[in-house]
């Protein structure tokens, strides 16, 4: 029972900083669907078949954009770039959780 | 299951969705596979990452569900995005009797304005009907007129905010984040 809520706890959090994860790699510059799955699967423990329909809901609020770049091997590789207000609602998301971060550790802190 | 297999399935799950979305969607999962293969992954590897397909497509179908319903309200895109979601299982106990409530109030708000909308019209209507100048009738009778066109516009805002909310909360039940739990 602990270890359900314990996981359930992490799994909402995680839900809630994905597309801000994502945001930030982006903001590194641009990626492709693969690249990020992988880097978010590994770090965090997202499920890799999350990544499109987030993708897609990002790209449907506006926050990311697409091009194809031609490969050599295989199909096409589709890049995703953010868009202006994509890098808006990354600084904005940003600032929010480092105060939320510094706050939540403040008080862990206390009762330790 | 074999990579054609997944596919298969999540093409399956995608059925009825417009032509072009569900080619966009099926090629950026081959593309997944083709990258996969590129970084020395077999394919039953790629797979257990990915997930289940059919899951897989419903959290697809939700997402297109309410992007044409964002983009294009009507009744069509509603009923799409609605059931999209209730197709997610989203309904859970806690959002059963609150979806409840809604269509409750829904119903009653477009009940009252038709109404007021209609006895306006026939106000107005018999005022003109009766061919006497009665501009207080007409008065009274377009005022109630505008007042249904006022509601109506406050229902659409409502039913916007009611999927909105919808939406986002049944991300959150959005499996596959999970990778154990795919």
């Amino acid at each position: 029972m602990e270890d359900d809520v314990a996981e359930s706890i992490q799994v909402q959090l995680k839900k809630g900083v994905l597309e801000m994860c994502v945001l930030a790699l982006l903001s590194g510059g641009d990626g492709y669907a693969y690249e990020i799955a992988a880097r978010l699967a590994q770090e965090i423990g997202m499920g890799e078949g999350t990544i499109y329909p987030l993708m897609r809901r990002m790209q449907a609020d506006g926050l990311v954009s697409t091009y194809l770049v031609e490969s050599a091997s295989g199909p096409p590789r589709k890049y995703y770039r953010l868009t202006a207000e994509g890098k808006r609602t990354f600084i904005a998301q940003r600032a929010e959780w480092d105060g939320f971060a510094v706050a939540v550790a403040k008080i862990l802190g206390d009762k330790t | 299951m074999t990579r054609s297999l997944f596919l298969a399935e999540l093409r399956a799950g995608l059925s009825g969705m417009p032509a072009n979305e569900r080619n966009d969607i099926m090629a950026d999962y081959e593309a997944y596979f083709v990258e996969g293969a590129a970084a020395g992954r077999s394919d039953a590897d790629v797979e257990a990452a990915l997930g289940d397909p059919a899951r897989l497509a419903k959290e697809l179908r939700a997402e297109a569900g309410l992007k044409s319903w964002e983009e294009n309200r009507n009744p069509k895109t509603f009923i799409r995005a609605g059931w999209a979601l209730i197709g997610l299982g989203s309904l859970d106990v806690l959002m059963l009797p609150l979806a409840f409530v809604g269509v409750i109030v829904l119903g009653a708000l477009i009940f009252a304005f038709s109404i007021v909308g209609f006895v306006g019209f026939s106000i107005a209507a018999s005022a003109f009907h009766a061919g006497i100048a009665a501009p207080a009738m007409v008065l009274a009778g377009s005022g109630l007129v505008s007042t249904a066109i006022g509601g109506a516009a406050l229902i659409l805002i409502l039913l916007g905010l009611g999927m909105r909310m919808f939406g986002s909360y049944a991300r959150l039940h959005y499996r596959l984040l999970d990778k154990n739990n795919g």
